[in-house]
């Protein structure tokens, strides 16, 4: 049988024509790398800043805008998006150059690209402490910030990239772009599809997926982004960065191309995890459990090729950072991807979900993984980007060291936190009952260990200022010119995409045999691995499996979200009241999910059923619980209770960590969103009629009013009947009371029906 | 009849068994792939593709940090 894979087959005969001279764009290179240290000090500064918030609650000056609720966000999509983002486009311009020997497609969509990117992530830093958020984890910014991202990543990133492929000089495409490609395409599709959303004003607009689905979604896009942002890229540039730093080629390249299509193809199944004993159906949350702990095998596969490239180059590690902080990032990886599968086994799960050893877990990711992969990439480029050595390679280790410290210091103490949240939450005593049945006890016990959290963040950013100021120092010592290099390679010829079609040279066979030798050959595989649009057109269909055998199931069938007949929309004063509760950020600390638990049914009351959740536009489940679920709050307390609470929280509960909210006793409910947020409401299902819109404001007044009479009767402030917080309040009092009334109860307050 | 219906009537796990052939079928592909001897020397020389750099023709001077234009 005859191999294609003989050297003198894959160089293209037609290639031996002329050769062409070119350079490579590194300014944008260089442009990208300077954003992404100035966003990595904004994003781990605003995350130590509200870290210390959580000790020190009062440390947002009473100010609205840093709030822990309306920071986290910023903080979360700061270090996603700007700061592992640029990184990521930085390493992706320059490796890509290089490995199809082609300089970028065209120089102004690269331009394009980073100046969109920035003011993306400069409107997002601007929208998010305002309130402006969809009010969905990682994916908060607002519909106009949703369709830039969308122009900018697939118009000018997307094109650009896959235009530098098909102009590439190399015949092959190395796994890195393969990586890079699925990145590119998946990031796409999870974007626009979980960003859908039926737009209420210039800055508001509301998913047009409600409870179940839209948490399904949710997740499908949030662990997703995780996979396809925050870890595709990544190894991408391991791949290419690690063998370069280390002299070495790749140890197995197999090992990669299997890598890659388990990772890709298993990666997009495993969302539903973060929704284990939530009202997602369980065939849905089993998948999700099932196809993470498939995941750690491709993971570890990736992390043992990454630190087996350095064989034969141990000796280096010791006396260089670069190989040190890559080694490091590697280990995390592997760390993480074996926290990751462990975290989605259900009986696990059901202790960590809610608890800070999902912080910590995706801290070990987010720094570990990706910023250290970042440090090592940025200390080998930039050198080598101003034509200069590193400043200080002794700063440099400072710096290592340091930071190797901080997440260690992180890492641990959220993952003790969280067992300690977890246990404390689900203890009885001797009779039976709760042992801690104050939430608050399960906080202020914490306190050591955010204390720590916040010293190792602190670590990690004195760090992060460590490596600005080498890279600075480095790039004033450069010599003011830098010598632009001009390479020579010779294009791919009228045929250089394609590989010769394989033809069976078997004899006595019948042509059944040969066209299984053919097929069995595999030339097909390798000729479309050549292509790229069409290796991302496969790429689409992996990704595709997964999402539509599991969409498909949770939007069709019917049993799946069991009506409820008691379960109707909210009244107009509650719908702007969830609006003021997802602007403050309230799902970032407060959970609205009772697990089928025991010791959450007996702390919170009954679990959530599906059908409560139908007119939830967005859901708000949220995934953490600094606070205590908010599901069954509904007439829990009384209004003077509520507002006193917001007022200043440590008046009602001593020991709580929650920010005030005192903005919301004096600024006024914005009456005129009542009538475009509920037919906003309409168009996406929620059965309000248009006479019900046309008397909504009116309604919500009279709604307010009653409310404010019952908090002056319960001896509480006066004149709050036009203040948010008394929206607000109307929101939390109906919050999980659905189910406990009777039908007639709901039908009562409904037109009578001809 | 609706898409509604039909996915209703179906069981709920035969989605996860399709995927779950689909994906066990395309593994095995690339294993299969991987592994023949014949692919071996391609493999190494894609493996040392980041190491393999074009070749450089000439180095001139430009303004530290200024744009570097194409041919």
């Amino acid at each position: 049988m005859t191999s294609l894979a003989a050297p003198e087959r894959w160089d293209d005969a037609a290639r031996s024509g002329l050769e062409q001279t070119f350079t490579y764009d590194d300014a944008i290179v260089r442009q990208f790398m300077w954003v992404t240290v100035l966003w990595g000090v904004v994003a781990m500064a605003a995350g130590l800043f509200i870290a210390l918030q959580l000790v020190l609650p009062e440390l947002n000056l009473g100010i609205e805008y840093l709030s822990f609720g309306r920071l986290r966000p910023l903080h979360t999509n700061a270090a996603i998006f700007a700061f592992v983002g640029n990184g990521m486009f930085a390493g992706v311009y320059y490796s890509t150059q290089r490995l199809c020997k082609a300089r970028m497609w065209s120089d102004a969509l690269s331009n394009l690209h980073f100046w969109g990117w920035q003011a993306i992530i400069v409107a997002a830093a601007v929208t998010l402490p305002l309130g402006y958020t969809q009010g969905k984890e990682y994916a908060e910014l607002e519909w106009p910030i949703d369709i830039a991202i969308a122009l900018v990543w697939a118009g000018c990133f997307g094109v650009n990239f896959f235009m530098t492929l098909v102009k590439r000089r190399e015949p092959h495409m190395y796994v890195a772009l393969w990586f890079y490609i699925a990145t590119i395409v998946t990031v796409s599709v999870l974007h626009i599809f979980n960003s859908l959303s039926v737009v209420a004003a210039p800055l508001k607009s509301y998913s047009v997926y409600a409870g179940v689905q839209d948490a399904l979604v949710q997740w499908w896009y949030g662990h997703n982004a995780v996979a396809f942002f925050l870890t595709t890229p990544i190894l991408g540039l391991m791949y290419y960065f690690m063998p370069k730093a280390a002299e070495r080629p790749v140890f197995s390249y197999k090992l990669s191309i299997v890598h890659f299509w388990s990772l890709v193809f298993i990666y997009i199944w495993a969302g539903p995890h973060h929704l284990h004993y939530t009202a997602l159906p369980e065939w849905a949350s089993t998948l999700g459990m099932l196809f993470s702990l498939m995941l750690w095998m491709p993971s570890w596969g990736g992390m043992i090729n990454g630190l087996m490239t350095l064989r034969g180059a141990w000796h280096k590690v010791t006396v260089d950072p670069v190989l040190k902080f890559f080694v490091v990032a590697v280990t995390f990886y592997g760390m993480s991807t074996f926290e990751g599968p462990l975290l989605s086994v259900k009986s696990v799960n059901a202790l960590s979900h809610y608890t800070d050893w999902t912080i910590g877990h995706v801290h070990g990711g987010a720094l570990g993984w990706n910023a250290m992969l970042f440090f090592g990439m940025a200390y080998w480029l930039m050198p080598r980007l101003y034509g200069t050595t590193l400043w200080s390679r002794k700063l440099a280790e400072w710096h290592f060291w340091i930071s190797t410290l901080g997440i260690c210091a992180y890492w641990l103490s959220m993952q003790w936190a969280g067992i300690t949240q977890g246990l404390m939450w689900r203890a009885f005593d001797e009779a039976g009952a709760l042992a801690y049945p104050d939430f608050v006890e399960t906080v202020t016990k914490l306190a050591p260990m955010y204390w720590i959290r916040a010293a190792g963040g602190g670590l990690f950013v004195v760090g992060m200022f460590m490596c600005a100021l080498n890279l600075i120092l480095t790039w004033r010592a450069a010599p003011k010119e830098v010598p632009e290099v001009v390479y020579s390679a010779a294009p791919l010829g009228s045929n250089g995409h394609a590989d010769p079609v394989y033809k069976s040279d078997l004899e006595n066979v019948i042509p059944l045999g040969k066209l299984t030798d053919e097929i069995t050959e595999l030339s097909w595989h390798r000729r479309w691995e050549r292509f790229p649009l069409r290796f991302a057109a496969f790429v689409l269909a992996a990704i595709s499996v997964g999402t539509l055998l599991e969409a498909v199931p949770m939007f069709a069938i019917r049993s799946n979200i069991p009506t409820i007949e008691t379960v109707t929309p909210y009244t107009p004063l509650e719908l702007i009241g969830r609006d003021i509760y997802r602007a403050e950020g309230c799902y970032n600390c407060h959970s609205q999910m009772i697990r089928p638990i025991w010791a959450e049914v007996r702390r919170y009351g009954e679990y959530s059923k599906p059908g409560e959740f139908v007119y939830d536009h967005p859901f708000q489940w949220g995934s953490r619980r600094i606070g205590p679920d908010l599901h069954r709050v509904g007439g829990k307390y009384s209004h003077d209770w509520h507002v006193r609470h917001f007022e200043n929280p440590r008046q009602v509960v001593q020991g709580s960590i929650m920010p005030t909210y005192g903005h919301l006793l004096e600024q006024a409910v914005p009456w005129h969103e009542v009538k475009p947020t509920m037919k906003a409401m309409r168009l996406l299902g929620v059965p309000y009629t248009p006479e019900e819109i046309d008397r909504g404001t009116e309604a919500a007044q009279l709604q307010a009013a009653t409310m404010a009479r019952e908090l002056e009767t319960q001896g509480g402030y006066q004149g709050m009947g036009d203040k948010k917080v008394i929206a607000l309040i109307a929101y939390l009092q109906r919050l999980g009371t659905d189910i406990s009334k009777a039908p007639a109860d709901a039908a009562a307050g409904e037109e009578p029906k001809p | 009849m609706s898409m509604t219906d039909i996915v209703s009537a179906m069981n709920s796990t035969l989605g996860t068994q399709i995927g779950l052939v689909l994906f066990v079928s395309v593994f095995l592909v690339v294993v299969v792939r991987m592994f023949r001897r014949g692919n071996s020397v391609a493999h190494r020389r894609f493996a040392s593709l980041p190491l393999s750099e074009a070749r450089v023709v000439s180095t001139g001077a430009a303004q530290k940090g200024a744009s570097n234009g194409g041919t």
